[in-house]
């Protein structure tokens, strides 16, 4: 008995650590080059990823290997009314192939969500959505608004002449969201024409970063070319479709010249890694 | 065929009760090994949850970051160990017992992949199945407070209510920060319930 018990540990052990050694070899993405169109490089951007410490998942260097995998060259962390997973993007080691990563936060009130990106402390929710970008303003960062359907009350004009950006490409089960996502951009186009159309995954602990992204026309491939690209509205959404929102001109662009998704170089070997994986753990928990 | 701690979640006080009879000294690093594992399960399982991916550099960064968790729990199972009744089992022993408890958690945590999976959103499917391992583990900390540590009947079920009522805190402490406070969790739990109903 104590024998086929060690045999069943051993083995679910085995299958464990081959899972995860197949799995780190096979996870090699290639480099990838950002696409050139005229006197812009066009970035993959998502301005929405909840991190751990916080409500996400995983943490901020984490989100780093995984935007690499996803296709995505630039991503802002951006946790519900708290900077703590943002403060470590500063630790993160700077590569110059490495995706971007900006602080950001989720303002989150119960009449809107904000999103803040390119700041350096904590905003608090409470005043009205067009102080609180002010706010983000002064700091340097730039707001937009977040998966902002009709539960949200506060989308005067005054408020979305005030914000930089809107998420018109949003993951969303119900086709009503969407609907309600479009007409906010709208809307916001005819009082303030700069606005960057946003498209943001929102993820939390699922597989989806970059599963609706923003494409950017950016000058250099920094921080600052990042934010003066939404600043200038020069931006075009794409949901998980592959339908793109914004100006007709970038949106030829960007047909001309699509930035890649995501990669899967390997795809039997990462599935056969997660099943080898999987079945060890449980395994190790369940058997004698 | 399944191990003892799968026994334990479906039998408890018979388990424990065989568990404590073999009256087994262990040293400190062996009272470890459970939560070890729990440890090691939550950095598998998150890491390919998110990303389906899985290699040993997520594996080591997921320990760190959800590290607080395990200790969270090695904490309470202390505050209750520790002041508890003489009863023939050693510290180190109870705290092993305390997480050969942990199984209902495991298993939760074990099949997240598939719940987070589903055309639901998976905050509210893990935010509902949560509720499963909550009573299930609160049945067998019921018998732990029993067989183990050697209370009486009633001692025993409101100790296993007190510890129920301090996991609830914490989880809901911690889900509250995460989501932003009280007013921003008031503000989604309306939006959804609005959208269920509407």
């Amino acid at each position: 008995m104590v024998v086929t018990a060690r045999l069943f540990r051993s083995i679910s052990a085995l299958a464990l650590i081959a899972g995860i050694v197949i799995g780190t070899a096979s996870d090699r993405s290639p480099q990838r080059q950002p696409v050139r169109s005229g006197e812009y490089l066009i970035l993959a951007g998502d301005f929405h990823v909840h991190a751990a410490p916080g409500d996400g998942s995983l943490t901020p260097g984490e989100l780093r290997d995984e935007a690499v995998r996803a296709g995505i060259d630039v991503f802002a962390v951006t946790n519900h009314n708290q900077f703590l997973a943002p403060r470590l993007v500063a630790w993160l080691t700077s590569s110059a192939d490495a995706p971007i990563v900006i602080p950001g936060e989720e303002i989150t009130d119960r009449n809107y969500h904000l999103i803040a990106v390119g700041i350096h402390d904590v905003v608090r929710p409470g005043p009205p959505a067009a102080r609180l970008a002010a706010e983000i303003h002064a700091q340097g960062g730039i707001a937009i608004a977040a998966h902002p359907g009709n539960a949200f009350a506060w989308q005067d004009d005054s408020a979305l002449s005030a914000i930089d950006g809107t998420e018109v490409a949003h993951p969303e089960h119900e086709e009503k969201y969407r609907r309600q996502y479009l007409e906010t951009f709208a809307r916001a186009r005819r009082v303030n024409p700069h606005i960057a159309p946003i498209g943001s995954s929102d993820v939390h602990n699922t597989p989806a970063l970059g599963e609706c992204r923003t494409l950017l026309f950016v000058r250099e491939r920094s921080v600052s070319g990042v934010l003066d690209a939404i600043r200038a509205g020069r931006t075009v959404a794409e949901n998980e479709r592959g339908e793109f929102f914004g100006d007709p001109s970038l949106i030829e662009r960007v047909r001309q010249m699509p930035p890649g998704g995501r990669t899967d170089p390997h795809p039997h070997w990462r599935r056969l890694s997660i099943a080898l994986a999987w079945t060890g753990m449980a395994g190790l928990l369940l058997l004698a | 065929m399944v191990s003892i701690d799968v026994q334990l979640a479906f039998a408890p006080e018979a388990t424990y009760r065989q568990l404590v009879a073999q009256n087994r000294p262990i040293r400190w690093w062996r009272a470890l090994a459970r939560p070890a594992l729990a440890l090691l399960l939550i950095a598998v399982v998150v890491p390919m949850m998110v990303t389906h991916e899985i290699t040993a550099g997520l594996v080591l960064t997921s320990a760190a970051a959800w590290g607080f968790v395990v200790a969270i729990q090695l904490a309470i199972g202390a505050i209750f160990v520790a002041p508890a009744p003489a009863s023939g089992v050693a510290f180190c022993r109870a705290m092993d017992l305390w997480f050969a408890g942990h199984m209902p958690y495991s298993l939760w945590i074990l099949l997240l992949p598939f719940l987070s999976s589903s055309a639901v959103p998976p905050h509210d499917t893990i935010g509902v199945s949560i509720l499963a391992p909550l009573v299930w583990t609160s049945v067998i900390t019921g018998a732990f407070f029993r067989t183990v540590l050697g209370m009486d009947a009633s001692t025993a079920r409101r100790r296993a209510v007190f510890h129920l009522m301090i996991v609830v805190v914490i989880v809901s402490a911690v889900g509250l920060w995460a989501a932003g406070g009280i007013p921003a969790t008031l503000g989604y739990v309306m939006r959804r319930w609005n959208t269920l109903w509407s």
